[in-house]
């Protein structure tokens, strides 16, 4: 009896002493995240702005007029058209770029390294060489295709509606994939070599093996990389904007948030939008949360 | 004795603090920083070099703020920076447009210019930025679009005027385009300008509609027009040209990369501001000695109109050295300063008795022509604090006509509602 009440007493001495450690990341946290955030959502409820000083309550008007807003809409879709085409391609290059380097073959080495360039430059300098390289007169992207005989005219690539947003989902492929293939890769040297043999024993080729060992053992690797880049694509801004600035045809949910408030002064308007963004993003973790889950069970 | 020794001792110790802490002083030197507006690169470095002697004279540090050569971004960097009460920037510039969005910010320069000082300044431009019956802002200097051509190409295919209007425009490029191209420059367009949506288009914008007579997007009185047969006429024409006479790129070029399209030789007009003729006629240009300007081509029904433009200097309400801001803008804005930014860098002066000048007219021969241009403004006047608003919707809805993304009827009439909801229950 008296041991077990010297237990709780240790118990309960532990979650002081852990709250007490705990307390310094809480406060930070509270201030770096929850203290803009709440200020986020008061202004997303108010018509504050740059020109005027006295700040009015005005309800759920600022979430109506961006409703009513087909700027929005149509930078919503462009948002998530992003997102899913970028990281599907994302996904699909990194785990066959993986197997390839997972294979052992001369400048194996040379070539993983290699893999990691795209990753190491800064994504606005990256953002930048991209666009020269679609550059209508002087791009050697047009340049390269029309000594290919693929294309008869020079392309202006982020000009031109039809073909603005995949540039820019070609340039974000070109820079994330070899974060995908990074983590495949380190989750594809875990797999147990033994599963292969006895699969070969039992008769399965190549595919069977891809399908039904490598496949299911990458899969909550897989799960992690798609839900990181889809929280990371939802909120792309950088890219575009250095790209095809506020041109109408890829103007992304960000840079919408960012316009309404900076350029034009509506900070309300802004923070509105800003808030619809933070529960997108919202949805995107718990969804991933309980992808997560999944995989503990 | 023991204790004067002490007492000497004291007054030796004290004496040399003091001379420490005034020689602090001295060495202390006082800060303005100046964001001056467009400026980068070479410029910030010609605007030092000017600067100098007055740092000097007054023992101050003058710093210059290397901001993005795009309008729109150097507003969101500011109303960021005032909006957060900074007072690190003392000095400001500001676009002909942005006087109704920043004037709550500026102090009245009538308390630091006297009235003789104000009169040297043109009347208009004084006028524009009185608000209130304040002075929020003094001329740092003029711009008005200038119609670039390139002189041997015309006279080589026949020409011997440049075009007056948009028609003789695309009559000319389309001759000269072919020509250059079957001679083996497939490289070779007929007409560039800054066509990225942003505010270095904005004037442009205006002065094409109402080149055709077609306003201004917005009136005087706040009224809407953006949707009208003018106006219609005139984007149907000159969007259609995207990808035929334009290259397609334009719709992602600002000045400078029109600037550079140009002097690169490949082109045979621009619509720019006067500052790319110094550029342009520097040594190592491809296109020396081998242009000139005239003014904006007009449509059927309406008269040439060039884009007013420019930037003012203003001091910031949040500055803690407002008087001596004042008194360096002063300095910036003294009649050699001009002078000398107008001959190295085209710039024209905020003085109307410099255009006068002989050493200008000789070496800018098209000033005279200059100072007889009418003048077309964005409706920044009307439209006040939500111009920044007013200009996006219009540069958007042209670029979609531009990439082809929508038709102009129904995107101008799109654009008209777009306004209206913008407009609200007031400007």
């Amino acid at each position: 009896m008296i041991l077990f009440k010297r237990a709780e007493t240790l118990a309960a001495t532990h979650a002081r002493t852990a709250m007490l450690f705990l307390a310094p990341t809480f406060l930070v946290l509270a201030a770096v995240g929850l203290y803009p955030l709440s200020r986020t959502i008061w202004l997303s409820f108010t018509d504050a702005n740059f020109f005027a000083d006295d700040v009015r309550f005005v309800w759920f008007d600022n979430y109506l007029d961006l409703h009513a807003n087909p700027d929005w809409w149509a930078a919503l879709y462009n948002t998530v058209f992003f997102a899913v085409a970028s990281v599907a391609l994302q996904v699909v290059l990194g785990i066959a770029f993986a197997m390839v380097l997972n294979v052992n073959f001369a400048g194996r080495k040379f070539a993983r390294a290699a893999n990691l360039i795209p990753l190491v430059i800064a994504l606005t300098v990256a953002s930048q060489l991209w666009k020269w390289m679609y550059h209508d007169v002087f791009g050697v992207v047009n340049d390269a295709l029309l000594r290919l005989g693929l294309i008869q005219d020079p392309v202006a690539w982020l000009n031109n509606p039809n073909t603005a947003l995949w540039a820019i989902i070609a340039m974000s492929t070109w820079k994330f994939v070899p974060f995908v293939t990074l983590l495949v890769l380190a989750s594809l040297q875990g797999i147990p070599k033994e599963l292969y043999e006895a699969a070969e024993i039992d008769g399965a080729g190549p595919i069977a093996r891809f399908i039904r060992i490598t496949l299911p053992m990458l899969k909550s690797a897989i799960a992690v990389v798609v839900v990181f880049r889809m929280l990371d694509a939802l909120r792309v801004f950088d890219i575009v904007y250095v790209m095809t600035g506020n041109s109408p045809a890829t103007v992304t949910i960000s840079m919408f948030a960012r316009q309404q408030m900076i350029e034009f002064g509506l900070v309300g308007a802004g923070s509105a939008a800003s808030v619809e963004i933070f529960l997108l993003i919202i949805l995107g973790t718990m969804i991933y949360m309980r992808m997560l889950k999944v995989e503990d069970r | 004795m023991k204790l004067s020794t002490f007492r000497k001792a004291a007054v030796g110790v004290a004496a040399a603090f003091m001379m420490t802490a005034s020689a602090g002083a001295a060495l202390a030197q006082q800060k303005i920083t100046i964001m001056p507006g467009a400026w980068s690169g070479n410029t910030i470095d010609f605007l030092r070099q000017q600067i100098k002697p007055w740092e000097e004279k007054n023992n101050t540090k003058v710093e210059i703020l290397n901001v993005p050569n795009n309008g729109t971004e150097i507003l969101a960097i500011m109303q960021q920076n005032l909006a957060a009460e900074n007072s690190d920037i003392d000095i400001n510039a500001m676009d002909v447009v942005w006087q109704g969005m920043l004037e709550r910010y500026a102090v009245d320069m009538k308390q630091f210019f006297t009235p003789e000082e104000i009169a040297k300044y043109t009347p208009a431009t004084i006028s524009l930025n009185t608000i209130k019956d304040r002075l929020i802002a003094v001329p740092f200097y003029g711009d008005v679009g200038l119609f670039y051509y390139r002189t041997d190409l015309l006279k080589k295919y026949g020409f011997n005027e440049p075009p007056k209007t948009w028609a003789e425009v695309k009559e000319m490029s389309d001759k000269v385009q072919a020509g250059e191209r079957a001679a083996g420059n497939a490289n070779f367009w007929g007409f560039v300008y800054p066509g990225s949506v942003y505010e270095g288009f904005a004037t442009d914008l205006v002065e094409w509609i109402s080149s055709y007579g077609g306003g201004t997007w917005v009136d005087k009185d706040g009224n809407v027009t953006a949707n009208n047969p003018q106006s219609k006429a005139a984007l149907e024409e000159l969007t259609s040209w995207v990808g035929k006479t334009v290259p397609p790129g334009v719709t992602s070029y600002i000045i400078d990369d029109a600037r550079g399209a140009f002097q690169s030789g490949n082109y045979l007009f621009m619509r720019n501001w006067p500052y790319a003729y110094a550029a342009m006629q520097a040594e190592g240009s491809a296109v020396k000695d081998k242009f000139a300007v005239t003014a904006i081509p007009h449509g059927p029904d309406g008269k040439s109109a060039s884009g007013l433009g420019g930037w003012q200097l203003w001091i910031s309400k949040f500055s803690k050295n407002q008087k001596l801001a004042a008194d360096l803008i002063k300095f910036i804005n003294s009649p050699e300063n001009q002078k000398d930014r107008m001959l190295k860098l085209a710039r024209l002066p905020g003085y109307p008795e410099l255009l006068n000048d002989a050493d200008i007219l000789k070496t800018y021969p098209w000033v005279e022509m200059v100072k007889n241009f009418d003048l077309v403004a964005r409706p920044s006047g009307s439209t006040g604090t939500k111009y920044s608003q007013v200009s996006n919707a219009a540069l958007k809805a042209v670029n979609d006509m531009m990439t082809g993304r929508a038709k102009v009827p129904e995107r101008l009439e799109q654009l008209d509602k777009e306004l209206n909801r913008i407009k609200g229950r007031g400007w």
